[in-house]
């Protein structure tokens, strides 16, 4: 089954957007509905409707992998569930802001948008979220009212109920042993980025609350002087050489292919969203470009 | 009294100083004007120096406007406009201030929007420059409204002035001039009747 869902994964990689498709679709010589996945979308589509289409394409493709079998299902879905959480986080931060109108990704599981939106309070959210494959605790003690703080332990929780998935697995040791380092080498990457966002008392005082191990590893130093943003765009591309050699060099036929097409995937949405933005916004194709994640 | 009712007016000493009367106070009060005219002048040229940095808060606003439409881009709209969500905006009132006695609607930040949520210091950057550039098209707006309102008052001044210095003097000095020969010329008339009676 295992081999079966890498397979389709190659399958479906094979159909991703190249560096050359993206310019193309910058430079106006090719339109995104020329594509075959994306021949949905419509120039006369509004912005949220184009931006909910093309991460129904990124959902619809891990739903696919998921179809292979049951054994890996729970694997690729809590993949997808990343959505979910992001989503979480918009709702978070519309209880907590001026709860201006927010969107959400057209994706939900266990706490999808419709659910979502009837919660009106923190309270509730976390009580929902306790109920969920997350296991949050239902009245979680945090140190300061910054919404960040809570951010970071959505995203601990999803690590934490992901690496529960992946020993869940019925793969071959090694496979399974490079992916869960992978995904542990993923979240002290995150761990680097919220380091610059939140005190790293806080993130070891969550990490513990969960008995999670974190450290924040060293900033390279060509790193240091970089921005939020530009850190994270680093963080993501070196994570995806890192999967690349790590996983689909070493484990091509494993579950961690799967892993890897699904950062390839969701980072085709990404990119689309950002060019789809950049164009609305009137920036020059140099800008946009400047601003994707190319591999 | 209307310009056109001083043709009518009846030659006498009585009308006479009513007239002088008159003109001393006109000739008065279009000083006073000319010297609120000057005082508003002088005003309007120290605002108008003030909106000489319009150009620069234009740039400004348009560089942060920028930068929040590349924040946009680079974090993507699902981020961007959540994370906006967690500015509380500011609260800006109307209220009428007085130049020199003119009545200005004005702009007023009651407080600033509360980004205390937003720890990403990209984010937080980007917010604070743009309500930076907010503050001062404000700012440059409430100068601009003040300004209008001040021309306006200074093109009515200018128009009663003128009026006054045009119409108004000339017409009461040349029917004080007229009345004035009349007067005389009446008492010169019963000096020579009495004279002559009296001969009689």
């Amino acid at each position: 089954m295992e081999t079966y869902a890498a397979v389709r994964a190659h399958g479906l990689k094979s159909r991703l957007l190249s560096r050359g498709d993206y310019e193309d679709i910058l430079k106006g010589e090719k339109k995104l509905s020329d594509f075959k996945d994306y021949s949905s979308i419509l120039d006369t589509d509004a912005l949220d409707a184009k931006l909910e289409k093309i991460y129904r394409v990124y959902v619809s493709r891990l739903e696919t992998i998921s179809k292979a079998g049951p054994e890996i299902s729970g694997f690729v879905l809590a993949l997808l569930d990343k959505l979910e959480v992001e989503n979480i986080k918009i709702h978070l931060r519309y209880i907590l802001g001026a709860q201006r109108p927010v969107i959400y990704y057209p994706y939900g599981r266990h706490l999808g948008p419709a659910k979502l939106s009837t919660i009106k309070t923190e309270g509730m959210l976390w009580e929902a979220l306790s109920r969920t494959v997350y296991q949050a605790p239902s009245s979680p003690n945090f140190t300061t009212p910054l919404e960040s703080e809570r951010e970071l332990l959505l995203d601990l929780l999803y690590y934490n109920y992901l690496l529960r998935k992946v020993e869940e697995l019925k793969v071959s040791n090694d496979s399974k042993e490079a992916l869960q380092n992978l995904i542990r080498e993923e979240l002290e990457k995150k761990i680097l980025v919220w380091s610059r966002v939140i005190d790293s008392s806080i993130i070891f005082k969550l990490a513990s609350s969960l008995r999670f191990r974190v450290r924040i590893p060293g900033i390279p130093d060509d790193w240091k002087n970089l921005k939020t943003t530009e850190l994270m765009q680093n963080v993501e591309m070196s994570l995806l050489k890192d999967i690349e050699v790590k996983i689909s060099l070493r484990f091509p036929v494993s579950i961690g292919f799967v892993y890897y097409y699904n950062a390839l995937a969701f980072l085709e949405a990404r990119n689309l969203e950002k060019i789809i933005i950049g164009k609305e916004l009137g920036f020059p194709e140099e800008v946009i470009l400047r601003n994707l994640i190319l591999v | 009294m209307v310009l056109s009712e001083l043709a009518f007016l009846p030659a006498s000493r009585g009308t006479l100083q009513l007239l002088r009367r008159r003109l001393e106070l006109v000739k008065r009060g279009k000083d006073v004007l000319q010297m609120r005219r000057d005082q508003l002048a002088k005003e309007l040229l120290s605002i108008m120096d003030e909106l000489q940095k319009r150009p620069k808060a234009e740039q400004e606003f348009i560089q942060a406007a920028r930068r929040a439409a590349l924040m946009r881009v680079a974090r993507g709209e699902f981020e961007f406009r959540s994370v906006s969500s967690l500015v509380k905006p500011p609260k800006i009132t109307s209220i009428i201030v007085s130049y020199q006695g003119i009545p200005v609607p004005q702009a007023r930040i009651v407080h600033d929007p509360d980004f205390s949520q937003i720890t990403d210091p990209d984010y937080k950057e980007t917010i604070e420059q743009l309500w930076n550039a907010v503050k001062t098209m404000i700012d440059v707006a409430n100068k601009e409204v003040a300004v209008e309102k001040i021309s306006e008052q200074l093109l009515y001044i200018n128009r009663v002035v003128n009026s006054l210095e045009k119409n108004l003097i000339p017409a009461l000095t040349d029917v004080l001039r007229r009345i004035e020969e009349r007067v005389v010329e009446e008492e010169l008339e019963d000096f020579v009747r009495v004279k002559l009676l009296g001969g009689v």
